[in-house]
């Protein structure tokens, strides 16, 4: 699993969520750090997530995502458990 | 990111979820520059939901965009629609909307009998159609994934067996301003185990998942398109590997795929789709790159096609550019380009059409004629919610037509047939009201017309107050359709006599014993009035020639220039030959 890979396609998905083409991501980007991510942002992301990486999140985790390390490291374990 | 209209329209046709709010925002953006915004038909939509609707609203707009129409959206407020809709004052009934969506799940049902239920719901649309004086489009509902009850419950009144009854009660009662959008075979398309998503309704009261409801703006929208009077009304289907496989200049009529190998099979099912779209009043039309014998040769030499030559309104096979044929094509059917979804397999064909009938909707059809069908069928384009009253009389009454001539040469012969068709009759005196047709009638008959003789309102007018008139207006209905007004019948009283001063009937109710129901009708009246005989004039005109038999085939005696039949006792309804034909009221 190349995390850079993982890093870039998470932060397509959040370029398309936010619209914002030149959006760069970091681990340490949380909620109050880009504009926009509020509860309805926080679902798309989840979905565009899903869809990407086929994974599923589970019902408590839509909400506890809120930044983009811990996205990352869920996403990851997910992948690693399912491979 | 900046996209195009057409990258706009692009994303909206096959985008995924995100990818659609992504377009969304495009949109937003393109409809800041004033230029956008035109060629698109204004639409003040009010969307109640009982469950979320923050993401249904941007599809909404995005959807409704791909169908040509600028959407201005009211949301109510969650789950305050039952409150909206009943107060008049109601922020949404200020908000003046053309149309209203009713964005409700299968958790709003409540308990109780079934038909209670439904009335619940038809009255809630009703309050909202009468109140907002707008188009209602309400959704079914979207049965769930869980049965406790199993395979069982489908024959419950629980569960979904029961919403399967409500669905169908509802169903019912849809017209007059209200429309039913099918969210339950939406999400059936879909599968509801991706409809339903159980995580997200916890998460924040999403009743259908974000796929699904990418679904169901693009059905919400293409409803509210057809609400609007802006469905596309004609299909233009090139030939050559759109309905049979093959090309028929080059292969010959005898080496088309059809039917005979799997890919055959498929295009056979496409003409027979095509041909239910026809049946359902969508014109057909053909446009092909071919030698005009050609283009027509299968349609003569391989039976096995559901599709005839008649079934086409237009038909265009020459080697012009289809550009200019599909112009040719809309103004000899009257319609505009922008009623007209072309389909051709080839990329090169759609290009040009696209750039130069860009009002055209332009479909190309992939390699593999098994998808034909399912992708014609899900882009919507000829989706209707309502007929006007007009034209459902007029397809009404083609297809009653249609289905009398099926019966015709089903039936063994015409009194059983008469008997099948399970007509009515009532036969009154004129009435004000029915002056204006009966003096249609009685000034445009011109084949079955004993005297041709032409009365004007007022003088009809007058012959309902006089005591010496004998006035029959008839009507006659069957259980395919309803004729209304179609024969009419004057007899003058002198003394004893009843001269039949002019008897008229419509064609269209040839061959149903109306003639003789009509005169039995007369018979009695003129009976009742005191008379003992009835006299009859048979006028020639150069078109009444149908009528010159009919005295005496009813038994009137020759007296002269006239006809009398005597009336020794009270006319019974023998007199009607096929008594079985018409229940007379």
């Amino acid at each position: 699993m190349d995390p850079r890979s993982l890093h870039h396609r998470l932060e397509r998905i959040f370029r398309t969520v936010f619209d914002r083409e030149e959006l760069l991501l970091s681990d340490s980007m949380a909620a109050k750090d880009i504009e926009g991510w509020d509860s309805l942002a926080q679902i798309n992301l989840v979905v565009g997530a899903e869809a990407e990486f086929g994974v599923r999140f589970q019902t408590a985790e839509i909400r506890a995502l809120r930044n983009v390390g811990e996205f990352k490291a869920l996403i990851a374990k997910k992948l690693g458990s399912s491979a | 990111m900046k996209r195009s209209a057409e990258e706009i329209r692009k994303a909206a046709e096959s985008g995924d979820y995100l990818t659609q709010l992504s377009a969304h925002k495009s949109l937003r953006e393109l409809l800041k520059e004033d230029s956008a915004a035109s060629g698109l038909q204004p639409l003040r939509l009010a969307v109640l939901g009982s469950s979320t609707t923050a993401q249904l609203i941007p599809l909404l707009e995005l959807h409704c965009f791909k169908e040509g129409l600028l959407a201005e959206i009211y949301e109510s407020p969650f789950d305050q629609y039952q409150q909206e809709i009943l107060d008049p004052s109601s922020r949404l009934y200020a908000f003046r909307p053309q149309a209203a969506l009713l964005f409700v799940n299968y958790r709003d049902v409540r308990p109780g009998p079934t038909q209670v239920e439904a009335e619940r719901w038809v009255s809630l649309w009703r309050t909202l159609s009468e109140k907002g004086r707008c188009f209602v489009i309400a959704n079914n509902f979207d049965l769930p994934v869980e049965r406790p009850a199993g395979s069982l419950e489908g024959g419950l009144d629980q569960g979904v067996g029961r919403l399967r009854r409500l669905n169908a009660l509802l169903a019912e009662r849809t017209g007059q301003g209200v429309a039913l959008l099918d969210a339950e075979h939406l999400s059936a398309m879909l599968g509801k185990e991706r409809w339903h998503d159980p995580r997200f309704w916890h998460h924040s009261r999403q009743a259908v998942s974000f796929e699904g409801l990418t679904r169901y703006a693009a059905e919400a929208a293409a409803m509210l398109r057809a609400a609007l009077g802006r469905s596309r009304k004609c299909l233009v289907v090139d030939l050559d590997n759109v309905l049979w496989g093959g090309i028929v200049g080059e292969d010959g009529v005898a080496a088309l795929e059809l039917g005979d190998t799997p890919r055959g099979d498929a295009f056979l099912e496409f003409q027979r789709y095509l041909k239910a779209l026809k049946q359902r009043g969508v014109l057909l039309a053909a446009c092909s790159k071919n030698d005009e014998a050609n283009a027509k040769e299968p349609f003569a030499k391989r039976p096995e096609m559901p599709l005839r030559l008649d079934d086409f309104s237009a038909f265009v096979a020459n080697w012009e550019d289809k550009a200019t044929n599909l112009r040719s094509i809309a103004s000899s059917l009257n319609i505009g380009l922008d009623a007209l979804v072309f389909v051709d397999d080839s990329a090169a064909e759609c290009e040009i059409v696209r750039r130069f009938c860009p009002e055209v909707a332009v479909l190309q059809m992939p390699e593999d004629p098994a998808e034909y069908c399912r992708l014609l069928d899900s882009r919507r384009f000829f989706e209707t919610v309502s007929i006007s009253g007009e034209d459902a009389s007029r397809a009404a009454h083609f297809e009653a037509e249609k289905s009398r001539r099926a019966l015709e040469s089903a039936a063994p012969d015409l009194k059983s047939f008469l008997r099948d068709l399970r007509m009515r009759a009532t036969a009154e005196p004129f009435k004000e009201e029915d002056l204006g047709r009966i003096a249609q009638l009685i000034n445009k008959t011109n084949q079955f017309n004993l005297t041709a003789r032409r009365r004007n309102e007022a003088e009809l007018r007058a012959l309902i107050k006089d005591p010496s008139a004998l006035t029959l207006s008839v009507r006659l209905q069957d259980r395919l359709g309803d004729y209304g007004l179609i024969a009419v019948c004057i007899g003058l009283k002198r003394g004893e006599e009843v001269e039949i001063d002019s008897w008229l009937m419509s064609c269209r109710a040839l061959g149903r014993g109306v003639e003789q129901f009509t005169f039995t009708r007369l018979a009695q009246a003129a009976w009742e009035a005191g008379a003992k005989s009835l006299l009859g004039r048979y006028l020639p005109t150069p078109k009444n020639g149908m009528v010159r038999d009919l005295y005496p085939s009813l038994g009137f005696k020759r007296e002269g220039e006239r006809w009398r039949l005597e009336l020794p006792a009270p006319p019974a309804e023998a007199f009607i030959s096929d008594g079985s034909a018409i229940a007379a009221s």
